[in-house]
């Protein structure tokens, strides 16, 4: 589904990714874990189509096309999401309002037909409580006053919603109570099917409790210097990331 | 819809003997000469002003006995004073000069060299059905219509106006109830300096009439519909309303100023507020006349103890618009709110300027203005809030944030406190930004398209004013006028 091969980005002539190589196939979890500004982030956000950032080198192909030409929004329709790490306050504009636009757009250019106001409003409905949400934050701003963990939850919200094909979670756990985690792991677990795939930034294992990934890989200072199973996890919890070195070694 | 203007040409009207050229010339001449500070005005500029004000006059409204209608009140001797007073203003400040602060980012020029006409009442035909998307905004609201500044019995809705209240033209008021009028009209707005408030003052004729009396509160709103209507030559339309507001009586206020036709258009509008004690009035005013229309609004209220004013204003159309809205708190307790809202495309220039006084203790303003400017647009606030001595206690706030759609548009924000009181609190920002990128970002990853996430993000800033008009109604329509707006100049999505 996703091919990242030998991907180097830079903002402001700064190398942030080094030589990125990833590889995604439908079904799969992939989860990636690294030190604070190592590039997580960045890799999260130059893949959902955030513009500042220069590709020197490398390629990244999403469903057999050459995504880093896709705009942005077309990518939505094509299936990527991005859970933002830090989601954004957009006063003025309701959460109902984005959410119905958002997902009216995208079967609109997938030749669906558009939902009306009342099915609309049925099908959130009908979501909400799966995340936790109270319907009073549907009618108010996006994520305007929304505490950390209501934000994080609205992300959840609309990825429901959107039923992307490839999910990107940027730190969607920091952040969460227990109650909040165990929700959203949830609703990960339960969009979990043969054809999503997801790729999840983490810091924490215990995130990884309740959705068992089929990869780790560490990226530090721009490349990923590990790449393994489950179990690996456990191991970065107990050793931290300094054991593995920097990337050129690996 | 058959319009049947009859406009006099006044230029015409004027006998051949009266030097308008040889005034215009002399005028020309002498603003060549040396600049002196307005301050210090000298005998050579106090001069070609009177020149220059004394031609427009004459082109353009002519003298009392070339009006091509009879003025109202003629007969009274007060009101011809204020005429008449007005008039000599006039004559002798003219309109704004370019030096003049509170004119500084706005030129009058467009309105200054303009000649227009004086309309006659229309012999129109055009019903009620015409304008239904205009008035069918509550349908139970009562309504008077004016077209080109004359009260329109036929489209207007004032028959279920409860007996003990009065909404009726200023014409008939002024013929027929002057003692109603005579101790508010022109005495709460001043004219001294004010050439725009200066010219309406001299030639008052129509506008809206409205008195609440004590206890009263009156469920529906009152809508007053100015309908500009220009055949070839521009008319001027000189509205003049007077709102009294006894004690403790309140009502809602929407004043709507539209263009019929495509032709270019002045209007220059003057309203006078009293608000008694406890009175409450709930004010909107919307301007969407068309992109050639040059528009001029004053408006003053003087507010009693414990009584409150709200008045949003969205300013949507015309090529020049320039709007104040001041309120002098003169009792205690009084609470004032001043909205704004201004839109603008093009090279067109929309000017809000707010002043208020609180003159008693323990009065509370508070003032949101945005404004959103496309293309080479500017847009103009100036907030003046003055605290008199002894107005202790003061709660005052004032914010402005201005969204720049190009880099070509411009913002001016100009906050003036002047505070002479002890105890006071007052708060005032000012911000000038684009469009948030991250919220652009944001948006466009769920799949809403670049246009249509601009649009979002637009009308999203201009949300929080238009959540201000506190009538379900009116709030959706101004909403959808401006969702219109914004998609006509944004690209439809
Ligand atoms: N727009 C930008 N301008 C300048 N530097 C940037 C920009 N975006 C990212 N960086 C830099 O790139 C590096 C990687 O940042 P990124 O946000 O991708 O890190 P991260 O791995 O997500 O960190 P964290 O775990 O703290 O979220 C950091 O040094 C950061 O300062
Ligand atoms: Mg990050």
């Amino acid at each position: 589904m996703l091919n990242i091969n030998n991907l180097h980005a830079q903002v402001d002539d700064k190398d942030i990714l080094k030589g990125i190589n990833l590889n995604i196939a439908p079904g799969e979890v992939h989860v990636v874990m690294g030190p604070n500004g190592s590039g997580k982030s960045t890799l999260a956000n130059l893949l959902a189509g955030r513009d500042g950032y220069t590709v020197s080198q490398g390629e990244v192909i999403y469903k057999g096309k050459d995504l880093l030409t896709i705009p942005t929004e077309e990518r939505a329709w094509a299936g990527i999401f991005l859970a933002f790490q830090y989601p954004v306050e957009i006063p003025g504009v309701s959460n109902l309002q984005l959410l119905k636009a958002a997902l009216n757009a995208k079967r609109r250019n997938n030749n669906l037909k558009e939902l009306d106001a009342f099915e609309f409003l049925e099908m959130v409905r009908s979501k909400i409580d799966s995340v936790g949400m109270s319907e009073e934050l549907l009618q108010r701003a996006v994520n305007v006053g929304f505490s950390g963990g209501e934000k994080k939850r609205n992300e959840i919200l609309q990825m429901t919603i959107l039923e992307p094909d490839l999910v990107i979670l940027d730190e969607t756990d920091s952040g969460l109570d227990i109650d909040a985690l165990r929700i959203v792991g949830r609703s990960i677990e339960a969009m979990r099917d043969s054809q999503r795939a997801f790729l999840i930034v983490t810091h924490y294992q215990r995130m990884l409790d309740s959705i068992k990934p089929d990869y780790i890989h560490v990226l530090s200072d721009g490349y990923i210097v590990k790449t393994g199973g489950s179990e690996l996890a456990l191991e970065l919890e107990e050793r931290g990331y300094s054991w593995l070195g920097k990337g050129e070694a690996a | 819809m058959i319009l049947d203007a009859k406009t006099s040409d006044l230029n015409q009207i004027h006998s051949p003997g009266s030097p308008i050229k040889a005034k215009n010339s002399s005028v020309s001449n002498k603003i060549a000469a040396p600049k002196k500070p307005l301050a210090e005005k000298s005998e050579l500029t106090k001069n070609s002003i009177n020149n220059t004000s004394q031609s427009w006059f004459h082109r353009n409204l002519g003298t009392k006995r070339e009006l091509p209608f009879r003025l109202p009140g003629q007969n009274l001797e007060w009101l011809q004073s204020c005429r008449k007073v007005a008039r000599e203003h006039f004559i002798k400040y003219g309109f704004p000069q370019k030096g003049e602060e509170s004119w500084k980012y706005t030129r009058t020029n467009l309105i200054t060299k303009g000649e227009y006409s004086f309309p006659e009442p229309l012999s129109i035909k055009l019903d009620v059905e015409e304008i239904a998307h205009l008035i069918q905004v509550d349908k139970s609201e009562f309504r008077m219509v004016f077209v080109n500044g004359y009260f329109t019995p036929h489209l207007s809705s004032l028959m279920k106006v409860p007996r003990e209240l009065t909404i009726k033209s200023l014409a008939e008021i002024l013929d027929n109830r002057p003692e109603l009028a005579e101790p508010y009209l022109a005495r709460i707005v001043k004219t001294d300096r004010q050439g725009f408030c200066a010219i309406n003052t001299t030639a008052m004729n129509d506008g809206a009439f409205i008195h609440i009396p004590a206890n009263t509160k009156l469920t529906h709103p009152i809508h007053l519909l100015y309908l500009n209507y220009s055949q070839n030559k521009p008319i001027i339309c000189q509205p003049r309303n007077l709102f009294v507001f006894d004690h403790n009586s309140e009502a809602m206020v929407v004043e709507n100023h539209v263009s019929l036709s495509e032709n270019s258009h002045f209007c220059n509008s003057v309203t006078e507020i009293d608000l008694g004690d406890g009175a409450k009035l709930n004010h909107q005013w919307v301007q969407n006349e068309n992109p050639l229309a040059l528009h001029i609004s004053t408006l003053t209220a003087k507010q009693g103890a414990d009584s409150q004013f709200t008045s949003n204003n969205f300013a949507l159309g015309a090529a020049l618009c320039r709007s104040d809205v001041d309120s002098k708190l003169e009792g205690e307790g009084a609470k004032c709110t001043i909205n704004g809202f201004y839109l603008t495309d093009n090279n067109r220039h929309m000017d809000f300027h707010t002043r208020i006084d609180h003159f008693k203790p323990h009065c509370r303003s508070q003032e949101l203005v945005k404004g959103i400017l496309a293309q080479k647009s500017r847009g103009v606030f100036n907030g003046k809030l003055v605290v008199h001595p002894g107005a202790n206690g003061t709660d005052a706030s004032q914010k402005n944030a201005n969204l720049l759609l190009s880099k070509e548009a411009e913002a001016d924000s100009k906050p003036e406190l002047e505070i002479f009181a002890d105890d006071v609190k007052c708060a005032h920002g000012a911000t000038v930004g684009q469009l948030d990128g991250d919220a652009l970002f944001y948006l466009t990853s769920r799949g809403i398209a670049k246009k249509e996430a601009e649009q979002l993000l637009t009308m999203g800033f201009a949300q929080e004013v238009i959540d201000l008009i506190d009538h379900q109604p009116w709030q959706r329509w101004v909403r959808e006028l401006i969702q219109k707006r914004l998609t006509h100049f944004l690209g439809a999505p």
